[in-house]
């Protein structure tokens, strides 16, 4: 099986879920949409591979979970940030700028 | 560290959990698509259409519920515990298979387990005393006595001039064994009384049981009849009473204060522990102050004191030894001793594990050889099962099954086996150990002390273990490179064996066979050694005589007429009972060792000069004990009555030799010891004396009454000797009641006593050898089998285009006997380095001993072909037609 392109994408898509969760605690669908309505719909994450990043997060300590009832008296699995997961959000914006600074300074370069 | 441990209980919550949460992700999973599709109908979809979007845009329910599964749950420990079950499921359904593979592993690591216990006890385990690592055993090398033995042990002046002066030990102790009867409790008893020097018990760390042991002070003057009692002695005669401390006891005529009990975890020196020439009793009953009198301090010749001494912490032997000599060398004219003698020191452990030590570690090192057959013939049956099931792991691997979760589940299998097995063989071990203990010689060192413990047993888990890992390692190996398309295809028409296959065959049968043959070339040496010692000359023939010892007391007999009377009696008596031929008396029995050594010399001139003197041992007989022995009288005669009175002698052939090379002895004069010149009146027969691998000693034979001592009586009997011991026993008792009787055999088990090391190594070398033969040829006839049947259709195809029954054992000899030839030649040269270094246990056969090699060779050949040769008969008695068909 060769790998798929969500591979690639993965680091990127926790990033982003932790970006989302570090709003405010939500939901897996509403990760989805808040992350849809950030990037002003350019980013269309697949819905489903939302739950392998979300689970693989909690293994590592980066969110925590529980479940209780939405405004429309739902159960639905709640996701929060932990502190582990802020500090690592930080460290990963961080490592994100750096990286997209520097294919930046590439791309310029070339233009110039 | 913090992130391994949550993910540690992240994967094992998981685990627990893990039913629980596969439904949370299906519920959150309902939840996020009713969600998508409730916004979906908010931007006007109708309901239908907006659920259908909702699944496209979420994607494989399934696959994701797969993913994030993967993602939490914990890999390892729930793959293990599916792969045991799925092992389980397997032997379930082959239980023959798995009933041989268990037993197999059982017997090997049984084996190994056994082996491993003994060498642990014997050998590698320190002794039981206080900083057992620094005590060490003083012997002396002397020039003058290098005939007789290679090392000594020292006399009480060197013992004290040493003790005095050293500085580079903590504390030096000394004893002397003796026999002594206890009398006044029960029927005398002749028990072992150690002479100790008054610091033994401290500087080994002993405890007292009841009352206190003797300690540095308690030798001196007035102290001298102070006694420390075993528990056995203790249980036994004084039925373990409280009241036992200050009790007086007459131990040989003299009356004793019983100080105290020592702990019964106390282990005494024991046999040759303390030199080889010191035999020590195989237990202590009673220890007394060493109290050694003006006579022994000063006699330089009286070689009788077991020496040991603890070492400083920073000191070395070699650096204890160069003071030693120093001090010996120092107080040569005061010790009597010049030249100086020179000094060997060995670690305790060294001195007390012995000679034993390395055919331990050969017996270890046949048994690793055994097992690894084992396990190559193990990974024989797994590989031929994995072939078998090719078709399952190929299926399995077009299904999606990783290679690493299939070689995983393969090295489970093998594994959960040996765990099964080494189990089964941990429990035959127990046996195994009794067994092993009631055979072995009674003077391995510690060899009653072996038991299984916790090391053992982790040993024992180990060994099963790497076992399981190293014979399933390969099968494991193939098993996961399965290719599925080429397994399918393959399987479907009839193909030959690919050639990873054929390689691996080659590998399996030529190490098998090199390993048996190592095994084989040792055991063939052990044996043909083990013959030539039966064989060796040993200077006496008898069979059917029975020997007693008795110990007069001193206090009955205080004379040597009234104890040649007794003797006098003894023989008249023994001879009168019904089945005994002959009664004859001596003071040593051969093979038992030396006795009492002097100087022996030859009169060199006619005004009784003394010629070159030599070192001899000295035995006192009756003038029937060459007869009732057996052992030819060279020249001259044996003793008669009309020799009372008359300083007459017997020599051996190798000490007359040694006096006159090239003289004719008879009627001549020696100096033996101090006695007055006596007369040569016969010259007989070498007899072995400390055991049949080493030379008859030097030998002077005097008559019994000239001393009046012959403590060891000889029966000849016309049936079974043995049968006669109450009958001798009871003819003794009768008329000397107060005189002990003990040490009671017949002269094929004193035989058997000294040959009794060597059969044990025999016995068991063989057991392994054969075992391995067995197993080899099990393993071949298996691999070949296998082989055959999966290449039926090729044999088929062969048939059928006219080749003959014949043709086709040709072509699968030559298949075999190739890697059988090449496990051979590899086997020959291991062997040749093998019993290079075993030469030292070999007696009159030379390490490369053609012979032995030969026949090893030959052996295994022929096994290799008979183990070939049926299979190959059933194979090609096939229907060529039917195997066509079938394939």
């Amino acid at each position: 099986m060769a790998a798929s392109p969500s591979d690639v994408l993965q680091g990127t898509l926790d990033l982003l879920v932790l970006k989302a969760l570090s709003l405010a605690p939500m939901h897996g669908w509403g990760i989805s949409q808040r992350i849809q309505q950030l990037s002003r719909d350019a980013l269309q994450i697949g819905q489903g591979s939302l739950y392998p990043a979300l689970y693989r997060l909690e293994k590592r300590g980066l969110v925590k979970s529980e479940w209780s009832t939405t405004e429309n008296n739902r159960e639905a699995k709640y996701y929060r940030l932990s502190a582990v997961g802020q500090r690592a959000l930080a460290t990963e914006m961080n490592d994100w700028r750096k990286f997209v600074g520097a294919v930046d300074l590439v791309l310029l370069a070339e233009d110039a | 560290m913090m992130t391994f441990l949550r993910a540690v209980w992240f994967r094992l919550h998981a685990l627990i959990t893990a039913r629980r949460v596969s439904g949370e992700i299906d519920r959150e999973m309902a939840f996020h698509v009713e969600m998508e599709t409730a916004n979906n109908i908010r931007a006007g979809l109708a309901p239908d259409e907006a659920r259908r979007r909702a699944n496209v845009s979420f994607g494989g329910r399934q696959r994701f519920r797969e993913d994030t599964r993967d993602e939490i749950r914990s890999r390892g420990l729930e793959d293990l515990i599916q792969d045991v079950r799925h092992a389980g499921r397997t032997f379930r359904r082959t239980p023959g298979f798995t009933a041989t593979v268990v037993l197999t592993l059982a017997l090997g690591i049984g084996a190994t387990t056994v082996i491993f216990s003994v060498a642990d006890n014997v050998v590698l385990r320190s002794l039981p005393y206080r900083n057992a690592d620094r005590l060490v055993g003083i012997q002396v090398l002397s020039d003058r006595l290098k005939n007789v033995t290679p090392t000594w042990v020292p006399n009480a002046a060197h013992y004290l001039a040493w003790k005095k002066a050293c500085t580079m030990c903590e504390g030096m102790a000394a004893v002397r064994p003796g026999q002594l009867t206890l009398s006044g409790v029960g029927d005398p008893a002749v028990i072992s009384v150690y002479r100790v020097s008054d610091n033994l018990f401290t500087m080994l760390g002993a405890h007292a049981e009841v009352g206190r042991l003797l300690t540095p002070g308690d030798d001196t003057p007035g102290n001298e009849h102070l006694v420390v009692i075993s528990d056995d002695l203790w249980r036994q005669q004084f039925g373990a009473r409280a009241d036992i401390v200050g009790r007086a006891v007459t131990i040989g005529d003299v009356q004793w204060t019983v100080l105290g009990v020592v702990a019964p975890d106390f282990r005494m020196f024991r046999g040759g522990e303390l030199g080889p020439f010191l035999r020590l009793p195989s237990r202590g009953d009673a220890y007394v102050p060493l109290a050694l009198n003006a006579r022994e301090k000063t006699t330089p010749g009286e070689h009788d004191y077991g020496v040991i001494a603890m070492l400083k912490p920073d000191a070395t032997p070699a650096a204890l030894r160069a003071q030693l000599d120093a001090i010996s060398a120092a107080n040569a004219v005061a010790l009597r001793d010049d030249p100086p003698s020179r000094t060997s020191i060995t670690p305790l452990q060294a001195q007390v594990v012995g000679s034993a030590g390395r055919p331990l570690l050969l017996l270890l090192a046949a048994v690793a050889a055994m097992l690894l057959i084992m396990c190559v013939n193990l990974a024989t049956l797994f590989l031929a099962r994995s072939a078998a099931r090719r078709r399952e792991s190929a299926v399995r691997v077009a299904l999606g099954a990783g290679r690493g979760r299939l070689m995983r589940q393969a090295l489970a299998e093998t594994v959960t086996l040996s765990l099964i097995g080494g189990l089964a063989g941990v429990v035959l071990s127990r046996w195994g150990v009794r067994a092993l203990v009631a055979l072995a010689p009674a003077d391995l060192p510690r060899i009653d002390e072996v038991h299984i413990d916790g090391t053992v047993l982790a040993v024992g888990l180990l060994v099963s273990v790497l076992a399981g890992l190293s014979f399933g390692f390969v099968p494991a190996l193939r098993f996961g490179r399965t290719a599925p398309g080429d397994v399918l295809k393959e399987s479907s028409r009839g193909a030959t064996e690919s050639r990873s296959g054929a390689r691996a065959r080659s590998w399996l049968i030529g190490s098998q066979v090199g390993l048996s043959a190592v095994l084989l070339v040792v055991a063939g040496l052990f044996l043909k050694s083990f013959v030539r010692v039966l064989h060796a000359d040993r200077g006496f023939s008898a069979e059917r005589v029975l020997a007693l010892d008795v110990t007069l007391p001193s206090s009955a007999y205080p004379t040597r007429a009234q104890r040649n009377q007794y003797y006098g009696e003894v023989m008249q008596r023994a001879s009168a009972l019904p089945g005994v031929s002959a009664v004859a008396l001596t003071s040593a029995l051969p093979l038992e060792g030396e006795g009492w050594i002097d100087g022996l010399a030859p009169e060199s001139d006619a005004n009784g000069g003394w010629g070159k003197e030599v070192d001899a041992n000295f035995r006192f007989v009756s003038p029937n004990f060459f007869d009732v022995l057996g052992i030819a009288l060279k020249k001259g005669r044996t003793f008669v009555e009309s020799d009372r009175g008359q300083h007459v002698v017997i020599l051996s052939e190798n000490a007359a030799r040694a006096l006159w090379p090239n003289e004719d002895p008879i009627g001549k004069y020696v100096h033996a010891g101090n006695d007055s010149l006596s007369t040569v009146v016969g010259v007989a027969a070498d007899v072995r004396t400390t055991g049949l691998e080493h030379d008859a000693s030097l030998t002077v034979y005097h008559p019994y009454w000239y001393r009046g001592y012959a403590p060891t009586v000889l029966v000849r009997t016309t049936g079974d000797p043995a049968a006669l011991t109450n009958s001798v026993r009871g003819a003794l008792r009768q008329f000397a009641p107060s005189v002990p009787i003990s040490h009671i055999r017949t002269i094929d088990q004193v035989v058997s006593t000294v040959v009794a090391q060597r059969r044990f190594e025999l016995v068991l070398i063989g057991l392994f050898a054969i075992t391995a033969l067995l197993t080899a040829s099990i393993g071949i006839y298996g691999i070949i089998s296998h082989s055959l049947n999966r290449r039926a259709n090729e044999l088929g195809i062969r048939i059928a285009l006219g080749a003959r029954p014949v043709n086709v054992h040709a072509l699968i000899l030559r298949e075999v006997l190739t890697p059988v030839a090449l496990g051979l030649i590899g086997g020959v040269i291991a062997s040749r380095v093998m019993s290079g270094i075993i030469a030292g246990l070999l007696y009159e056969v030379r390490p490369t001993d053609a012979g032995t090699f030969a026949a090893v060779a030959f052996l295994l050949a022929i096994v290799a072909t008979v183990a070939c040769w049926i299979p190959t008969r059933r194979a090609t008695q096939i229907d060529p037609v039917e195997a066509l068909r079938a394939g």
